[in-house]
């Protein structure tokens, strides 16, 4: 429930329209009360003669009405609130989950992120809309109920009023319960649905080629088999409590009948106060209706929730200091390593042991080394994907950790294989680098990252739709407009990690004469295992097992 | 859909039941009207009590029915989805996001749900009982015959004047939905760099944008929805008011023919009367969902029919020889020819490096090879027989420059192209190209979990995973997409032993830059712009 509150509290932006859309559903719940008691009165003041009261005809044609344009107007007004909640809380879920990323997301990924993203906060909708609004409303009802009956007979009040919780509180507890775990694994099941089905569209040739797509589409058939035999026993709960919740009903019409006849044949109620009593608690009982169903998804509300909480609470693997300590980003550009020992989380061994390296201002300095001996780490630790375990980073003297990330950041340019191409035109992929750069700037860029013949054949251009559902860019091209997003950039730190990997001789030969230029008055850390590259350091290190070796 | 049809008949009868349970109640309220004791109302109790139980229970069967049924149609429409997905390939998948097609295989085939168990039922009750009911009500009274007739009249035209929009909103709610999935994994798969270049901020103004408009595009859609059941609503409680002061005033001045039972009766029915086509009105955007869903799905469907369809050859028991015969691929964007009249020959266990600039096509000659894409001149000829499309596919083992790492076990993914092989085979795959080591780590071993929402792969390791998914497999005709980058000189040397022992006894083309790799071929294709610059001979390494 403690998540749950933790949503209310994140939805109190739109508290205005939800308010609003609470009374409106107050109001329709009240006027239909008061149609069908108002029509149930006139009938059976007709039937005892002459107690229709003048003008009771015009004012149920204008309960008729206006309740009808209520019911329009809650409706509305309750899921424009809900919507706007959900809208705050996708954004909401990013902002949480992007100082999370690459450091504290291993083993959950774009997909997974995706799934709660969009599906579990869709499945929080359910709080406001069905959960809380319709119960408000019912407990309203219930009031309105103990009011009119106990006006007649309090054993009809007793009696109606206990089928009433019987529907509004027995049934739907009895529903949440058994819903809870079917909910839980509905969420489960499309989590799983989702995953096999993104393997199997992204990863549709390794399938094909090695015959493997029947069984994948299994897989897929067999999380969807899980998903509907969850959504199908959900079916069957709400199914059979609607079947109570109108059996309840039906009960408590003929409880007012029995016991209203026994108050009128003791000469304690009237005929018309009976009559009333039957057709309020008639209408009252609608309020009753949709709340087992709510509360039956209440199990599969929670487990989102959880979901979405699990990702959101994660500590960031690093986080800014608070502002007193804050230190402005210093204009040199000396990077130091002091005793740096890091170890990644989960791992046995430590990534860096001891580091201690000066990158003088303007200096370069590429690094070598097997795979996984901690050349990537000392590029992290600079941007602050991770912090030190041990000993600490310096730029000018400053501990990295003084400092803002997101200036930090903006005095670094990295380029690596692992840059992204976003699914956006070529413009809107390299004003990434800088927002400002106008079309001359663009187009030098590219020229100087060899993007020249690359833009003369695209269809339109800089504004040609690259990435998915785009023009499909292969791995040399995206590293050369990955190259002149850092070209755009212009930071006077470059970290440049495997810059050319991947390439064939003649590019590799034109991205380093292109950085080559470029380069000049920055600090710079390479890292690479081609020969290459290394021709643009000034001195060349060797890390092996997380150890600086000296250079001899 | 005749498999619905039980479920109509049994919603039906439950339906009707209506009427006896009205009349009974009505009968009840008329006794008690007329100040009968209380004793002598205990026989109608329980006759009213015992109808709505059945009704109530008949109503439940009927609905659970039609979840089955939904169930069943939706197993079905994913499992044709996935079926023509692997016959449109990774050609026609690279056009599209794939966070749109995910979405239809997953999320608009869950639209069906609602249009199977509850629209179509309704559709066919939503006309049959309300004109059920009229009969016992024009028996009774003419009039309120009339009156609920003609409100009943109205219904189609209401709902008519809504719907003809409603579909177009749908369609745009849903092509809004399946572009904001799209672009959210987007950004999601891309958030490293977007922290790095300092765009968070500004990129949660955008996402912020998405989801806005998601919203504005989804209440579009309500509104038009909620719109026709408020029409639904102001013609029941409009005809309710009107029969109520029709029978009222009848009574007060002596002029009505409608005795107490049957006017509580009439009173009773009429929520009754327009139930159905309030359901109707509120499983309409079902309808309009199911619909816009069922757009996507078709085109997705009809696309892959349009394909011819084909199978492998057997596979083939020795080592290939393969001759490219002028072949030229041009791809339908256009954007340039991909092999211009491409000759070359493979002999049979030769090893053959394909050279060139990114862009040379020698990606392209690889994914003829796998059929994932089709020359559009020339022929491929294997030991002297041209094949075509899909034909090699049972005797081709690929290893590609980013392998799908899938959410499975180690060896689920190892065994990818050799479901039974053996685990000695597994694990000598792994030590080849230097994953044992990594692979004993694992808390699990080989059942341990990997690929998304399991234990993560680095690129490095992911590479070389595909190279032993590629040993496991044991084909014939080995393909790989340049093997060795990405990867330090130490690995390099593990990758380039694992190759020597992947080149004995089979044909091999290799994709690559590798000076050490070059060395190893028998034989060297050069390539620039799409055509072979140089004639395809043996020649020394050049390394």
């Amino acid at each position: 429930m403690a998540d749950l509150m933790y949503f209310l509290r994140l939805a109190r932006r739109q508290a205005g329209w939800m308010a609003v859309g609470l009374a409106a559903a107050l109001f329709v719940m009240g006027a239909g009360i008061a149609l069908l008691g108002l029509a149930g009165g006139m009938v059976a003041g007709g039937m005892m003669a002459g107690v229709v009261v003048a003008g009771a005809a015009v004012l149920l044609r204008a309960l008729a009405v206006g309740r009808a344009i209520a019911r329009y107007l809650e409706r509305l007004l309750t899921h424009e609130a809900t919507f706007r909640v959900l809208a705050d809380l996708r954004l909401w879920f990013f902002k949480q989950t992007a100082p999370l990323s690459p450091g504290r997301l291993d083993g959950l990924r774009a997909s997974d992120l995706l799934s709660r993203l969009v599906g579990d906060i869709d499945a929080l909708d359910g709080l406001y809309l069905r959960l809380i609004t319709p119960g408000v409303v019912a407990i309203a009802a219930a009031m309105i109920l103990a009011v009119v009956l106990g006006g007649v007979s309090m054993v009809m009040a007793v009696l109606v009023l206990g089928l009433f919780a019987l529907a509004g509180i027995g049934v739907p507890a009895v529903a949440e319960r058994a819903g809870r775990d079917v909910g839980a694994e509905q969420v489960v099941a499309v989590a799983r649905l989702r995953t096999a089905t993104v393997d199997y569209v992204q990863g549709i040739t390794d399938l094909l080629v090695n015959q493997a797509e029947a069984r994948q589409a299994a897989r897929i058939q067999a999380a969807g088999h899980q998903r509907d035999t969850a959504g199908h026993r959900q079916a069957i709960i709400a199914a059979w409590s609607a079947a109570a919740t109108q059996v309840t009903t039906h009960l408590a019409l003929i409880a007012v009948i029995l016991t209203g006849a026994w108050a009128v044949h003791t000469g304690r109620a009237g005929l018309g106060g009976v009559v009333l009593a039957l057709f309020v608690t008639l209408a009252a009982f609608e309020a009753v209706a949709p709340l087992p169903g709510a509360w039956q998804t209440l199990g599969r509300i929670k487990t989102a929730a959880r979901r979405l909480l699990e990702v959101a609470t994660t500590e960031p693997a690093v986080s800014d200091p608070p502002p007193d300590r804050r230190v402005p980003v210093p204009s040199e550009t000396t990077l130091r390593f002091e005793g740096v020992t890091f170890q990644y989380p989960g791992s046995e061994t430590a990534a860096l042991r001891g580091i201690d390296l000066t990158i003088a201002e303007g200096e370069r300095v590429a690094i070598t080394g097997p795979s996984g001996a901690g050349k990537s780490t000392l590029l992290s630790l600079i941007v602050r994907f991770h912090d030190p375990d041990a000993g600490r980073v310096t730029l000018d003297g400053v501990d990295l950790r003084d400092l803002a990330q997101v200036e930090l950041l903006s005095r670094i340019g990295v380029l690596s294989q692992a840059t992204a191409i976003f699914a956006g035109t070529l413009r809107q992929n390299l004003l990434l680098g800088r927002a400002e750069a106008d079309e001359e700037t663009l187009r030098a860029a590219l020229a100087t990252a060899g993007l020249d013949s690359f833009v003369g054949s695209l269809p339109d251009g800089l504004d040609t739709w690259l990435g998915e559902a785009g023009v499909a860019v292969s791995g040399g091209e995206a590293r050369r407009i990955a190259l002149a997003r850092v070209l755009l950039k212009d930071a006077p730190i470059l970290l440049l990690d495997e810059p050319t990997e991947g390439l064939d001789a003649d590019t590799e030969a034109e991205v380093i004469q292109a950085l080559g230029a470029f380069i000049e008055g920055r600090t710079v850390l390479l890292i690479s295992h081609r020969p290459a590259p290394l021709a643009l350091a000034d001195r060349v290190l060797r890390i092996e097992d997380g150890r600086l070796q000296q250079p001899g | 859909m005749p498999r619905l049809i039980p479920t109509v008949a049994v919603m039906g009868v439950a339906g009707l039941l209506a009427v006896p349970q009205a009349w009974l109640l009505a009968g009840l309220i008329a006794t008690l009207l007329s100040g009968t004791p209380a004793a002598g109302l205990m026989t109608p109790t329980v006759l009213v009590v015992g109808v709505l139980a059945v009704r109530a229970a008949l109503s439940a069967l009927a609905e659970i029915q039609a979840s089955a049924a939904a169930q069943r149609v939706k197993a079905q429409v994913r499992a044709e989805l996935t079926k023509a997905l692997a016959k449109l390939g990774p050609a026609w998948l690279a056009a599209r996001p794939s966070g749109a097609v995910t979405a239809t295989v997953v999320d608009l085939t869950e639209a069906l749900d609602g249009y199977v168990a509850r629209f179509l039922p309704i559709q066919v009750l939503a006309v049959v009982l309300p004109l059920a009911f009229l009969v016992p009500v024009f028996l009774i009274d003419v009039g309120t015959g009339w009156i609920l007739a003609i409100a009943g009249a109205c219904v189609p035209v209401a709902m008519g004047v809504v719907g003809w929009r409603t579909a177009a909103t749908a369609r745009a709610q849903m092509t809004a939905m399946a572009r904001a999935g799209g672009y959210f994994l987007d950004r999601l798969q891309g958030l490293a760099t977007l922290k790095l270049f300092g765009e968070i901020e500004r990129e949660a103004g955008r996402i912020a944008a998405v989801a806005d408009d998601l919203r504005r595009r989804t209440m579009a859609v309500l509104r038009l929805a909620f719109l026709s059941s408020t029409a639904l609503e102001l013609l029941a409680s409009g005809a309710l008011a009107v029969v109520a002061i029709r029978l009222g005033a009848g009574m007060i001045d002596g002029s009505g023919t409608v005795a107490a039972r049957e006017a509580l009766f009439l009173l009773i029915l009429i929520p009754e009367i327009f139930l159905p086509l309030r359901r109707l009105g509120q499983h309409y955007h079902d309808r309009a969902a199911a619909m816009a869903g069922a757009e996507a799905m078709l085109e997705l469907l009809d696309a892959a029919d349009a394909m011819p369809e084909e199978s492998g050859n057997d596979r083939l028991a020795m080592p290939p020889a393969l001759v490219f015969e002028g072949v030229s691929l041009i791809r339908q964007d256009g954007r340039r020819a991909s092999l211009d009249a491409v000759s070359f020959t493979a002999g049979a266990g030769e090893t053959v490096a394909l050279v060139g600039e990114s862009g040379a096509g020698k990606s392209s000659i690889l994914a003829i090879l796998l059929g994932t894409e089709r020359p559009t001149a020339g022929r491929i000829l294997v030991d002297g027989v041209p094949v075509a499309g899909v034909a090699l596919r049972p005797s081709v083992a690929w290893a590609g420059q980013s392998p799908r790492v899938l959410a499975a076990s180690l060896a689920d993914n190892l065994r990818l192209g050799c479901p039974d092989a053996p685990v000695e085979n597994l694990l000598t795959a792994l030590a080849a190209v230097r994953l044992d080591q990594w692979a004993d780590a694992l808390p699990d071993g080989l059942d341990t979990m990997i690929g998304e929402g399991g234990r993560g792969l680095s690129g490095g390791e992911a590479r070389r995973l595909g190279l032993a998914r590629t040993m496991v497999r044991d084909a014939p005709l080995v393909l790989l997409d340049e093997p060795t980058a990405n990867l330090d000189r130490t690995s390099e040397a593990a990758m380039l032993d694992a190759l020597d022992r992947l080149r004995a006894g089979r044909t091999v083309i290799i994709a690559t830059h590798s000076p050490a790799v070059i060395e190893r071929a028998d034989r060297i294709v050069r390539l620039a712009r799409g055509r072979v610059i140089e004639p395809p001979a043996r020649e020394a390494p050049d390394g």
